[in-house]
């Protein structure tokens, strides 16, 4: 498949990666040349058996367990803090 | 520490006749790191004091008359694995100053069987790359030939192993990971059977194929560190719901009886010519020692490739969706909007090939081509998956090539990501089937002055690490492959 910088353009703003130029130019080279060599899988047939759904969700209860508390401080240690509040910029 | 003792066996037998501590063998590796590091560049982390505390207390244990295979053996864990109060950066600028709260379920077992973690090893940034030169704190150097990369993505864990900074190291394996570096720097790399060990604190790559195994020089040592990682664990839900399993190999003394499959055309096509003759020779030579040597077809597998490269960049593209800026990493302060501040924090923060994965993982999850990429792969890795399921109704074991060349030099496919993608070509069909897997020293060829060693890889059904250990301990007391070091 071939991608045109608007192509790769949109799948930076899906993935919230901002690029430059360079790397628009370089990534749309480089996704045409990967995606023509993976549709080689457009190749393979396949039976309904195959395609069949072998994944099934598997559930247990939603129970709260205890965390250590001094992994926990360690972890909040990291972050920007207001008082008892995680500082991060502004979001509106 | 000299070059008498350099494996997990041999040590744990000093330590047990109280010929050396475990603080003294912590310094030795201590010193080497001091003096190879600066060179080969495999360490990211070193934790002196840590390590030292570590060996003392090892040394009490033992000196309490506890034994265990891991009391008091020094090793490295690649930085992609959370280590309690150490940085975790998975050699990713976005995670520079990352300091992981909790221990991995991976070393916290190592930590309770009393092995001291000297530090952290560097990697391909996020394990995306098979060189090590996708890393963020620079590449690292193959200590058989430091022109060439180590392998990757667990190239510093291999080449420290290979230059005697510890006895045994971990790594992870999501297509190849362990086993590639192994077969570049002559050692044995074990990827176990998906869920085997948990991945409770792995900065999680892809989901469905990722594993954590060790790097040792042995295939004993191999099945003393997976006895003690493996095994169930609450917090990861697909660890096996096994008891805990010992590894009874039979030390590799008899192969009669055991099948063991090779593909012709996995020794054709790429592989290098002189790779190709000895391991035919090889081939021989366990057919000698008793082995049944049976040909196979796995007509899937030449689709392993194209179907990793879909499944990986989707799943992985999905695992670091997380990694915003906020709490973490470096924060662009200019963006004037939160989307562009997310924006400017991952396309800054990561590196070329987690953007270029992140990108292909995007697309082929997005509206309009999930259903030919995504859904497509998912259905060829069955096929895969089916190809081996049939393979071990007629065999204990499969034998390949691990890479199809030796050590490459560094920078020589650094702009080629398909090439750098086809280094997977017969390591990603057991990753996408969940399947243990080992790469074994399997000799060596001469180039440019310059003597590079060069794996194979024995493939087992699910569960099958006892078949893939025998089969490679067999294959190993044939050989020795393992008593040759780098000169370094």
């Amino acid at each position: 498949m071939k991608f045109t910088t608007d192509d790769i353009q949109h799948i930076a703003d899906l993935a919230r990666l901002e690029l430059t130029p360079a790397e628009l130019a370089a990534y749309g080279r480089e996704l045409s040349a990967i995606t023509t060599y993976i549709d080689q899988l457009q190749s393979v047939v396949i039976t309904d058996v195959t395609n069949d759904g072998a994944v099934s969700n598997v559930w247990r209860a939603d129970e709260v367990k205890s965390w250590s508390e001094e992994e926990t401080a360690r972890a909040l240690a990291q972050a920007d803090r207001e008082g008892g509040l995680l500082k991060v910029k502004r979001v509106l | 520490m000299d070059g008498q003792m350099f494996t997990i066996a041999q040590a744990r037998t000093a330590l047990d006749q109280g010929d050396v501590s475990s603080v003294e063998l912590t310094r030795a590796c201590l010193r080497r790191i001091e003096a190879l590091n600066p060179v080969l560049n495999a360490c990211l982390l070193v934790d002196e004091t840590g390590a030292l505390a570590a060996a003392a207390e090892a040394d009490q244990r033992l000196r309490a008359g506890e034994r265990g295979d891991l009391l008091g053996i020094p090793y490295l864990a690649k930085d992609i694995l959370m280590t309690k109060g150490l940085k975790t950066t998975a050699a990713s600028k976005i995670l520079d100053n990352y300091i992981a709260p909790y221990d991995a379920t991976a070393i916290s077992r190592l930590k309770t069987a009393g092995a001291v973690l000297l530090g952290k090893t560097n990697l391909d940034e996020f394990a995306h790359g098979s060189s090590t030169e996708n890393s963020a704190f620079g590449p690292t150097k193959n200590p058989w030939d430091l022109s060439r990369v180590p392998g990757g993505s667990s190239g510093g864990s291999a080449a420290a192993v290979a230059a005697g900074l510890c006895f045994f190291a971990l790594g992870t394996d999501t297509g190849g990971s362990i086993r590639q570096p192994a077969s570049f720097c002559n050692l044995v790399g074990l990827k176990p059977t998906y869920g085997r060990v948990s991945r409770f604190g792995l900065l999680s790559m892809t989901s469905s194929t990722d594993t954590i195994g060790p790097l040792t020089r042995t295939v004993t040592d191999a099945a003393m560190v997976l006895t003690a990682i493996a095994g169930q664990d609450e917090r990861d839900a697909t660890t096996l719901a096994e008891a805990a399993v010992t590894y009874d190999f039979d030390g590799g003394k008899s192969l009669s009886g055991l099948r063991i499959g090779i593909v012709p055309a996995y020794l054709s096509g790429s592989l290098d010519k002189r790779l190709r003759a000895s391991i035919l020779e090889g081939i021989n030579s366990l057919k000698q020692a008793g082995a049944e040597i049976v040909e196979l077809d796995l007509p899937y597998n030449q689709y392993s490739v194209p179907v990793y490269y879909v499944i990986t960049p989707s799943e992985l593209s999905s695992n670091l969706a997380r990694f915003d800026g906020i709490g973490w990493g470096v924060a662009q302060e200019q963006a004037d909007s939160l989307l562009a501040f997310y924006q400017a924090n991952r396309g800054r923060g990561f590196g070329p090939e987690a953007k270029r994965r992140i990108m292909l993982g995007t697309f082929a999850l997005s509206a309009g081509y999930a259903d030919a990429y995504y859904k497509k792969a998912q259905a060829v890795r069955r096929l895969i998956a089916a190809d081996f399921q049939q393979a071990f109704k007629r065999v204990d074991v499969i034998l390949t090539p691990t890479s199809p060349h030796p050590a490459f030099k560094l920078g020589a496919q650094i702009n080629d990501p398909l090439a750098m993608y086809l280094e997977d070509i017969y390591l990603s069909g057991a990753s996408l089937a969940g399947l243990p897997a080992i790469s074994v020293p399997g000799g060596f060829v001469d180039e440019d002055s310059s003597t590079l060693p060069f794996g194979v890889q024995f493939i087992g059904p699910a569960g099958g690490e006892g078949e893939i250990l025998r089969a490679a301990s067999a294959w190993e007391k044939i050989n020795n492959y393992f008593e040759r070091q780098p000169h370094f």
